[in-house]
């Protein structure tokens, strides 16, 4: 506990007193000061304390006692405060002190040390190896365990959710608020799950809520605004029988559900037919949004097609390889059965799971040229020994040129430099997969 | 074989411990610690024979193992009811010394496996074939993914199907173009596993006879194979007594020592480098209650996601009366 000088007025003197500026304002107090790892995230330390009177508070803290790291800082006083220390490694001492603002003047509690526990046996074990990795990623696992993790730039396990719905995990973005994870529960192996959710949970896993939107497919992201955009595969009758397409279904914060986009909105399965209609028509298997351009960016796996589909008219905008292209490729291979992609204004970064021809997955980019109707790939990577990747994987460009690529069912994420040189690479353990991946801009 | 699915293989060979309880993960009172390192730790080495079956390529095999009596620990099972499952397992870019090797180091990873398939058993077949096997539903060609240069193929025999717990014998299967033979005998399993253990040479560790004792294994650097150990494959914990018998009659009959102890108690752990043998219990649930017999105690560290059956770290417990 750390304690301090007791403050000498009551609040509302004190604020009278600061407001006319006749004292200077006493040090505000720092009691009861405690922490504790979470039972159900052992990574995850809450910290919780007063004070008197009621100030802006925050935590420094991290693994050793030069901290460096600081929590979210509220705007309003208040006198009981709680704070999630996030971003710590397994079985580790975190060292941290209380801050708190009151009166213009600014007082630092006593240095303290925590402990997060281990992480549960379900988890995998991660070997990584080299540098520069730089930044944490947000990845689902799958296989023998299904679970949503943040793995901080040292390829270790800072936080995990471990989903016991029996579904499994294909995506999880962190909120854009910030202080919670959302993933998909669903099924993608054979026909999909009237169970499915959209699940959210808390990062000190306080708290879970829920979402049923039943036929939830690959992939979901979350609008600036808070709405849910995901893929949700749709059943139409076609020759006699149920065929299975796609939608993009939004859920907007007060709950409502929207279809913004049907495949049949763009495509005839009459003209579109291909050789793999008995798992499905278009199979959409990843999906993005620019909100700049108001459009999602959707992958078609049984297309073998990337197509932008505009938000508000539901319109094909463009498309890129296999059936729905309306891009001719002038330069290079096309994709087949891709996975996810990372649109980058003018160039598209592909995880093509089919396309090398060689039983090997492989990243290919395409320059886009909207106005001449062209692609041309300019840049690909495979890894070293080969790996196939048949289902799922993923591709991330960094602003410094490297890529992160998503060997998802091989277990292995890579980040490679422009030149195809492996810088950082991790492994899971036997019996675990990556889903896709998502890379977090600090924590 | 490469189907789209999401369940992805899990190749362990040890049988699945007894989930019986919890531990803490808080540090242990100094007090009652009782301190594990590498010295306290046995030595093994082990070879695995897997045998080849030769066959045609790009065919369908009819695949039987009617004959599998013992599995890879010699132990006896029943070829009907105690294979759950057979899969396919496709290895890439391992030939079969390294496959063999690193199921012996417990160092393969997700990344070494090319594809899985599999074909679940309903407890009275003891055949099926290669074409019936599947990922989950989903079929393959195996003119096109059984073929000679195709890579290294293993079989799997498992009891119970969940990823990572339960193989009971391991073939390798061998497409060659010139072969016409499309049977798949899987024999016994008591020649696979070759090995050799020493438990003469640990530092035994001293216990006090009435306890506590919280076990803290945070200083051992190496499993039995002289291996830099995996803290976080330790899984699990078992304490036995051999009343009567003597470390060499243990090392002769290694994979037989939970059949062999008079009474044994277990814990799973659900992280962490500490444990309390007060939590552990028996297979009745019943605590265990102290140090009841002069006779022989053992306490293992174990791993039941490991390819390799033997305990990551095992050594002589010594009850001694007072305080240490």
């Amino acid at each position: 506990m750390s304690r301090l000088e007791p403050a000498a007025l009551g609040p509302a003197l004190m604020a009278m007193a600061l407001a006319v500026g006749c004292v200077q304002a006493d040090p505000v107090e720092i009691l009861d000061v405690s922490a504790q790892h979470s039972d159900t995230i052992r990574t995850v330390v809450t910290v919780e304390w007063e004070t008197q009177p009621a100030a802006i508070s925050y935590v420094e803290y991290g693994l050793d006692e030069g901290l460096g790291r600081v929590t979210a800082i509220g705007n309003e006083p208040a006198t009981s405060h709680r704070a999630v220390l996030l971003g710590l490694p397994p079985e580790t001492d975190v060292w941290y002190r209380v801050v708190a603002e009151y009166g213009g003047q600014e007082v630092t509690g006593e240095l303290e040390m925590s402990r997060t526990g281990a992480l549960p046996q379900q988890l995998p074990s991660l070997t990584a190896s080299g540098e520069g990795m730089g930044q944490a990623m947000l990845v689902t696992l799958l296989g023998s365990t299904t679970a949503p993790v943040i793995i901080d730039s040292l390829g270790r396990i800072v936080w995990y959710w471990l989903d016991d719905s029996g579904l499994d995990v294909y995506r999880a973005r962190l909120s854009v608020d910030g202080q919670s994870v959302v993933y998909n529960a669903a099924s993608v192996s054979g026909d999909p799950s009237d169970e499915s959710q959209l699940v959210r949970v808390a990062l000190d896993g306080s708290w879970v809520e829920a979402i049923d939107v039943p036929l939830l497919a690959h992939d979901f992201v979350e609008l600036p605004d808070g709405t849910l955009g995901a893929l949700v595969v749709e059943y139409r009758e076609f020759d006699g029988a149920p065929l299975r397409g796609d939608q993009i279904v939004e859920i907007g914060t007060n709950g409502e559900t929207t279809v913004v986009w049907s495949a049949w909105d763009c495509f005839d399965p009459a003209l579109t037919e291909h050789g793999e209609m008995d798992h499905g028509w278009t199979f959409a298997n990843a999906l993005d949004y620019d909100a700049a351009a108001g459009a999602y960016t959707v992958g078609l796996r049984n297309f073998s097609s990337i197509v932008q589909v505009d938000r508000a008219s539901g319109e094909c905008l463009w498309g890129l390889g296999g059936q729905a292209a309306t891009l001719d490729v002038t330069d290079g291979t096309p994709f087949l059965h891709q996975h996810q992609f990372h649109l980058l204004g003018d160039s598209l970064l592909v995880f093509d799971n089919d396309g090398s021809g060689a039983g090997d997955s492989r990243v290919v980019e395409y320059a886009l040229d909207l106005d001449a109707g062209e692609a041309e790939q300019i840049w690909s990577f495979s890894t070293d020994p080969s790996v196939f990747v048949f289902v799922l994987g993923d591709a991330h460009r960094f602003d410094d040129g490297d890529t992160l690529v998503t060997w998802s069912v091989a277990g292995q994420i890579e980040r490679v430099d422009p030149s195809g040189s492996v810088r950082w690479s991790l492994n899971t353990d036997v019996g675990y997969a990556f889903g896709f991946n998502t890379v977090i801009e600090g924590l | 074989m490469l189907t789209p699915t999401l369940r992805m293989l899990s190749l362990g060979l040890c049988a699945l411990l007894p989930y019986l309880g919890c531990t803490p993960d808080e540090a242990p009172d100094a007090g009652g610690t009782v301190t594990l390192e590498s010295q306290h730790n046995f030595s093994y080495s082990g070879v695995l024979h897997i045998p080849t079956v030769p066959t045609a390529s790009g065919a369908d095999l009819d695949i039987c193992w009617d004959a599998l009596t013992h599995d890879l620990q010699c132990h006896g099972l029943d070829p009907a009811v105690d294979i759950d499952n057979v899969a396919l397992v496709r290895f890439r870019h391992f030939d079969h010394e390294e496959i063999a090797d690193r199921m012996r180091s417990n160092s393969l990873q997700q990344a070494d496996i090319d594809g899985y398939l599999e074909a679940r058993n309903d407890g009275e077949a003891t055949c099926t074939t290669l074409a019936s096997m599947s990922f989950f539903g989903t079929d393959i060609d195996v003119t096109e993914e059984y073929v000679e240069g195709g890579g290294s193929y293993v079989l799997l025999m498992t009891s119970g199907t969940i990823p990572g717990a339960g193989a009971r014998m391991i073939t390798f299967l061998e497409p060659q173009a010139a072969s016409e033979n499309v049977a798949v005998d899987v024999g016994d399993g008591c020649d696979v596993l070759e090995f050799s253990v020493d438990l003469a040479s640990l530092e035994p560790v001293e216990v006090l006879a009435d306890g506590p004792w919280e076990l803290d294994w945070s200083g051992i650097t190496e499993d039995g194979q002289g291996s830099a150990i995996g803290m976080s494959d330790i899984d699990g914990v078992m304490l036995a007594a051999y009343d009567g018998l003597a470390l060499d009659d243990l090392e002769e009959q290694f994979f037989d020592l939970e059949a062999l102890a008079q009474r044994s108690w277990s814990l799973e752990l659900s992280g962490g480098m500490t444990a309390d043998l007060g939590e552990a219990t028996d297979a009745d649930g019943n605590l265990f209650g102290g140090f009841d017999s002069d006779g022989l105690w053992v306490l293992a560290l174990r791993c039941s996601r490991c390819y390799n059956p033997a305990p990551l770290f095992l050594t002589v417990l010594e009850p001694v009366e007072g305080q240490l």
